[in-house]
């Protein structure tokens, strides 16, 4: 067995090692204990309030998928597949909606439907510097025939 | 509110495309001539007490260390006050602002705002390479600007219905009206076949929904009114300007379908003004890609929010349709050096209120014309500036 890929940055996520595999990840994000308002990835002061008290909060393993494009004129530094999808999703907190941009699994913009519903997996991805482990949004299925 | 208004005197700019041949300097230069030779009185630059240079990427793009201060020497003014305004895409657009209020507070007498960008002396995957490691660890990874701006297209067409032809139509109006701008990079016209058909960037954006890379360079000389009769009988006024900011990155947007940055800086110049959408003649807005102008134009006023795509479709917005918006072919054809941008906005709309557009003239009926971009990792900030013929 191969060492599993590090982390694309440290402090964005939780996965174990062979994630890719499994595609067990969990997204960490912040929550001002004042603002109460979740936001990812973590910042050290709240985005939407500016308050300096934030907490690592786990993300929702499910949201919906919001808006999204297939990409097929990589940026340079970019040196995974291509075509490859790209969105946003949104994730239901209990104070408002939380929206986080990520790789697709599906880069086939036809294939996608608005609303969704998308699960966070473990993805590994070649960089210059060699592979890493991301996270990535794909369909869950839950909602397919 | 009350403040001293401003009066602009001369404004020119180079003809914008890849300019290898020429230096940051030589494009400064080249700008600064035109504005001087524009004055319809004639014009001893020594009169300039302060100079505002525009330059937005300044560190990354081959510029490095101007700090705006090789522009004095340019353009024979070393020792005159220089200063450089950086503010993301609108940074031509906020150099002038910030030029005004240093006309209008009384503190300088005549102001030279002139915007310069290299844009193509590095390769694209210099430049973006750069950009991503000076960003956000992970959003600026891997990003390009269309990534940013293609999710707004999908949710635009998912809401209100708008096509890939309707955005396409964005791009056949201005790639025309380059043809008949000496100053456009691209002067060819385009149909809507060729944009549907060129190739993809990230969907729905194709290659021809994007505006190019250009260097460029643009200039505008502006005092206080009552000194405007020195140097012209046909000054153009100053009437508002709004600045404007937003969650900077795409994750953090409220919106999708509009830019709330472009709405409140628009509504504080407006307020300022004491006008109205309706009363505008004139648009140069800031069209990096297709949808962005038709989120400008719903965001602007001119339009309700959802009917730009159809609004422009229809031939609303051409030279004279119901609301003229970027007559000088606008970033999709003229190009969009960042710096130079706004400036070269700004100048043509003081050719269109002066009636010097040639061909591409459009009625001016009120007498105002906006000039507006947004930018900022796609939307952080927004800068609207409206210029008059009416003297008060």
């Amino acid at each position: 067995m191969t060492d599993p890929a590090p982390p694309l940055s440290d402090g964005l996520f939780r996965a174990g090692p062979g994630a890719a595999d499994d595609g067990t990840i969990t997204l960490v994000g912040g929550r001002s204990a004042s603002g109460g308002r979740l936001h990812f990835p973590r910042s050290p002061v709240c985005p939407w309030t500016g308050a300096d008290d934030v907490e690592d909060a786990d993300l929702p393993r499910t949201g919906r998928l919001w808006a999204w494009t297939t990409v097929t004129a990589a940026p340079p530094g970019y040196s995974g597949p291509v075509p490859y999808g790209f969105g946003v999703v949104e994730f239901d907190d209990a104070d408002g909606v939380l929206r986080v941009v990520g790789r697709l699994t599906v880069a086939d913009a036809a294939a996608l439907r608005f609303g969704e519903p998308m699960v966070v997996v473990a993805v590994e991805l070649p960089t210059e510097r060699g592979p890493v482990t991301t996270w990535a949004f794909a369909p869950d299925g839950t909602d397919r025939p | 509110m009350s403040w001293n208004r401003v009066a602009v005197v001369g404004a020119g700019l180079i003809h914008m495309g890849e300019l290898f041949d020429q230096s940051y300097e030589q494009m400064a230069r080249g700008a600064f001539d035109a504005a001087v030779d524009s004055v319809d009185h004639g014009f001893d630059p020594t009169a300039i007490d302060a100079v505002f240079v525009a330059t937005q990427r300044g560190t990354l793009w081959g510029q490095e260390g101007i700090g705006g201060n090789t522009i004095p020497s340019a353009i024979g003014l070393a020792g005159v006050a220089c200063t450089r305004v950086e503010n993301a895409c609108p940074t031509g657009s906020d150099a002038f602002r910030v030029g005004c209020m240093a006309v209008a507070s009384g503190v300088h007498d005549v102001v030279l705002v002139i915007g310069v960008e290299k844009m193509r002396d590095k390769s694209s995957d210099e430049g973006l390479l750069a950009r991503a490691a000076a960003g956000h660890p992970v959003y600026t990874r891997g990003e390009s600007a269309p990534v940013l701006f293609a999710p707004f297209a999908t949710r635009h067409m998912h809401e209100f219905g708008t096509t890939r032809e309707m955005l396409a139509s964005v791009a056949v109006k201005n790639h025309h009206n380059g043809v008949l701008d000496p100053y456009a990079h691209f002067r060819n016209e385009v149909t809507i076949e060729q944009v549907l058909a060129a190739p993809p960037v990230c969907s729905p954006l194709h290659l021809l929904d994007c505006c190019p890379q250009t260097d460029g360079a643009a200039a505008i000389i502006i005092t206080a009114p009552e000194r405007a009769a020195d140097f012209t009988d046909r000054p153009v006024f100053v009437a508002g300007f709004g600045v404007a900011t937003d969650h900077p990155y795409l994750h953090e947007k409220s919106t999708y379908v509009g830019l709330p940055a472009t709405v409140e800086a628009s509504r504080r110049a407006y307020e300022m003004a004491g006008i109205s959408p309706a009363d505008v003649d004139v648009a140069e807005v800031h069209d990096c890609f297709t949808i962005t102008e038709i989120l400008d134009i719903e965001d602007l006023g001119f339009v309700e929010k959802g009917r730009g795509g159809v609004a422009s479709l229809e031939g609303e917005t051409v030279l004279d349709g119901r609301i003229p918006v970027n007559p000088s072919g606008g970033l999709l054809a003229k190009g969009h050096p960042i710096g130079a941008t706004g400036i070269a906005q700004l100048t043509e709309c003081w050719w269109q209120l002066r009636g010097q557009a040639d061909e591409r003239q459009v009625a001016i009926r009120n007498g105002f014309a906006l000039q507006h971009n947004v930018g900022g990792r796609g939307s952080g900030v927004s800068v609207v500036n409206i210029l008059t013929t009416n003297a008060s």
